[in-house]
Formats: structure tokens, C-alpha cells, sequence
């Protein structure tokens, strides 16, 4: 192919060299053929990268997520490195005989698809989204490695914290989880609630309040921090104030128990 | 609460830190104003927008560690770029082997010539995607660098540290290819049928 044509056609000849050449492709049928060509193919590059690129939606969530990650990182809140945390066999066993029972489903709100949220993780290479995947979309799911842990972070929605194999899927306009281990915290969220099996155990939180959730085999455990949150478990429906912690026993389908302020 | 299941609470304090407001503001401007171009940048280097968002937060997590204060907008919009692109290159070479997504082209209405002021059929949308896909990183930068991002010879050379020559070179073979792929789908068009 003729570079000074490719160069013609990309404004990057001078003047009058230009001119000179505009005029002989005139009498050369076969220059201004390859130069329509070329015109052909920088259209239909043009038009492949309108359909791959980000729509504006898409570019706003992003921005957001990757803002909250750099104040994170500036606040010098960075997730802890690769470290085993949970390495005696008890613990995975425990971990295990959750997945078999707990089958749990989270429902949070949210009104676009695209980039939901972040992800960091301690071990990499164990986690379910792709190798070197740092963003959260809908429909995917994340578990969390069997040694370290994964923070997932949708701005000013929830943030969880999940461990032990914990794994969490987040559906079209639902965070399903599948299953859940170690410390899950939520915060400024409106409304999730919680199932296991055909039970619902709705947990109510208003925004901007900040709440730890545990699940054990027998029982899950809610601690409010600041707000408030309302549980319901079967019949059962109960407000809980910031510094309060409360049970929801899992095997009777109820609320259990409830603590006075932690100290 | 006593016992195996007591939650300890962690005061607020530790949880949101003390933040830097001068610090945060400057990096969130940063990212107001460069964003969109890194990543369609990147979108466009990698092919697919998920990568190109995952290097979009490298490079500005990059910048974090190494960024100072530059004179004027456009060395600023250099820098990014330029941090960009690098990580860009730096993913190349720790790459898995490329994969051609044909999905992300299903945005095409299914029949819709209107949109555009040309006939462009899906099959050469997927050719085009596919044998940009296919180049190699070189001249895939470069095409991009001169047809998408607009960006003269000379400035791309800078972009990517390399001779104007380089550039023009590499940007020659990649439309080569392209119309290659173009004309050979032409072609076997014609002789099916």
C-alpha cells in the first residue's frame, strides 16, 4: 500500500504536498479506490468502537466506584494483603457445613445495570470474577478464597466483608446470596432481606446506619452500630437500635434473643 | 454478650478514617476529568470495556502512588494518558491469551442502515473487531491512537515513546489488515453466494 496515500488520507502530509497528490489521484483510478478503502475501514472502525464503548451510564458508575476506592485508598484504608486467616481445618469444616445449610438471598435495590460496586480480595487467584477483575456487575458473583478474604463495596449502597468460601451473587436488580461466612457488614443501605430456605428473615435498614451481620450454623446475628434497622423473623418484628444486637435462631425460624448496648 | 457468638463492634471512627479533604478533592477531579477518556481509551486498546475499565482503575490507582502537580491541562491529559497507555502495555505482557467477544457488538440494531450514512453489515462490524483484535499490540495502538483518539503522528510517537516513522509504519500495517480482513470477507461472500 501506498504510505503517502495513508498519509494523505490522515491530514498528515503538508500542504502542498497534499494538493500535488489530491490532483494526480485525479488520473489514478486504483489511489482513489484504495483511498475509498480506506475510508470504509476507518467507518467501520469507527462504528465498531460506537458499539464496544461505554455508554455514559456506564462511565458515570464507574467513575463513582473507582472515586470510592481512591478515597479509601487516601484514607489509608487499604484491604489487607494476602494472609491466611482461616487456616485450621475446624474452621473450614465450620465454613463447610454453612454452605450446605445456608441458603441465603440478600435483595438490594438497584436501578442500572453496569458497574455496581468493587471488589478487593487478599488472595486473588481464588476468586470467582475474573483474574484480575476489581469491578462488580450485575449478575455476577463473587466467593471470597478459602484463606483471605473479599471486601465488596457498592458506593453508598452495602459493603460486605466475606470469608471462609463466603460467596455472594449479585442478581439484576437483587444481591442473591447463595452463602455467607465470617463478618458481612452492611452499610447505608434501605432495605435487604435475608432467606434461608422458604423463610424470610427481613432485616430493614435505614440509610446511612451501619450494621454487622454473622452467620453461624445456628443462628444469625445482627449487630447495629449507628441507625436503626428493623428485624422481622416470622411473626416477630423488632426494632434495633444502634448498640444493640439481636439473634435470629435459624433452626425455630425466630428472633431468640436480644442485647442490652455493647459496651 | 457472652459466648461464641458475640459480635465485637468496631467504633465508626475506625471504620471511615481521617480523611484528607485537599487530597480527596484533587483526586476527585482527576478522575471527573480524565475518566471518560482513559477508558475509552483503554476500551478501545483491549477491546471490551470490562478490561478497559479494570486498567482504568490500575492506572489512576497508579497515579495515587506516583502523581505530581503539572503545569496546564494538556501535560496533565498527557500524563494520564501516558500512565494510561503504559498500563495498558504493562497488561499486554502479562496477559492470558486474547479472546475475541463477539457479545459486545450486540448492541447493533438488527436492522437499522439509516443510523449510519454508509452500509456497514454486521459480518464486517465482527471482521473489523476481530483483525483489530488479531494485530499485533503495535499496530492496534497505533490505529487507534490516530483514527479513534484523533491524535496526529506526532503526538502518538510520543504517546508511544517510539519514531514518528515507527508510527506511521505500524499504523500502514494495521489498515493493511484491516482492509484485508474487509475484502477477503468480501470475497467469500461473493463465492457463497
Amino acid at each position: 500500500m501506498n504510505d503517502k496515500l495513508v498519509q494523505l488520507h490522515d491530514g498528515e502530509l503538508g500542504n502542498d504536498e497534499a494538493t500535488r497528490m489530491r490532483a494526480s489521484l485525479t488520473e489514478e483510478a486504483a489511489d482513489r479506490a484504495l483511498l475509498d478503502a480506506m475510508d470504509r475501514v476507518d467507518r467501520t472502525l469507527v462504528e465498531v468502537d460506537r458499539l464496544i464503548g461505554p455508554g455514559a451510564e456506564r462511565i458515570e458508575s464507574g467513575k463513582q466506584a473507582l472515586k470510592a476506592i481512591l478515597r479509601t485508598k487516601v484514607n489509608g484504608h487499604e484491604p489487607r494483603r494476602a494472609r491466611a486467616v482461616f487456616r485450621r481445618p475446624v474452621f473450614a469444616a465450620v465454613g463447610g457445613a454453612l454452605a450446605a445449610a445456608a441458603a441465603l438471598a440478600i435483595w438490594v435495590a438497584w436501578p442500572a445495570a453496569g458497574v455496581i460496586g468493587t471488589v478487593r480480595y487478599d488472595v486473588p487467584e481464588n476468586l470467582r470474577l475474573g483474574k484480575r477483575s476489581a469491578v462488580l456487575r450485575l449478575e455476577e458473583a463473587v466467593r471470597a478464597p478459602w484463606e483471605g478474604e473479599a471486601d465488596i463495596d457498592v458506593p453508598g449502597v452495602f459493603q460486605m466483608r466475606l470469608s471462609k468460601g463466603g460467596e455472594v451473587k449479585i442478581g439484576r436488580r437483587a444481591s442473591e446470596v447463595r452463602w455467607i461466612s465470617g463478618r458481612v457488614t452492611f452499610q447505608a443501605f434501605a432495605d435487604v432481606t435475608l432467606r434461608l430456605g422458604d423463610t424470610a428473615y427481613s432485616v430493614v435498614s435505614r440509610p446511612n446506619s451501619i450494621a454487622q451481620l454473622r452467620t453461624f450454623t445456628e443462628y444469625i446475628e445482627l449487630a447495629q452500630q449507628s441507625g436503626t434497622s428493623v428485624v422481622v423473623a416470622g411473626g416477630q418484628r423488632q426494632t434495633v437500635e444502634a448498640g444493640t444486637t439481636v439473634r435470629l435462631d435459624l433452626g425455630r425460624s425466630s428472633l431468640t434473643e436480644s442485647d442490652g448496648p455493647e459496651q | 454478650m457472652a459466648g461464641r457468638g458475640q459480635v465485637v463492634l468496631q467504633k465508626s471512627s475506625d471504620q471511615v478514617g481521617v480523611d484528607s479533604p485537599t487530597r480527596t478533592a484533587k483526586l476527585e477531579r482527576l478522575v471527573d476529568v480524565h475518566y471518560a477518556p482513559v477508558l475509552r481509551l483503554l476500551t478501545r486498546l483491549t477491546g471490551s470495556v470490562s478490561a478497559g475499565e479494570e486498567l482504568t482503575q490500575l492506572t489512576f490507582t497508579g497515579l495515587l502512588q506516583s502523581w505530581r502537580e503539572l503545569g496546564g491541562e494538556s501535560a496533565e491529559r498527557a500524563y494520564v494518558m501516558r500512565s494510561a497507555y503504559n498500563a495498558w502495555r504493562h497488561s499486554q505482557r502479562t496477559r492470558d491469551a486474547q479472546t475475541v467477544d463477539c457479545k459486545a457488538l450486540e448492541r447493533l440494531p438488527a436492522q437499522d442502515p439509516g443510523a449510519l450514512d454508509f452500509v456497514c453489515s454486521r459480518e464486517d462490524l465482527e471482521r473489523v473487531y476481530a483483525s483489530l483484535l488479531d494485530m499485533p499490540d503495535n499496530h492496534r495502538a497505533a490505529l487507534v491512537l490516530i483514527v479513534l483518539e484523533g491524535l496526529s503522528y506526532r503526538e502518538a510517537a510520543e504517546l508511544m515513546a517510539v519514531p514518528r516513522d515507527t508510527v506511521a509504519k505500524w499504523r500502514l500495517r494495521a489498515v493493511a489488515r484491516l482492509r484485508q480482513a474487509l475484502s477477503n470477507g468480501h470475497r467469500a461472500h461473493a463465492e457463497t453466494g
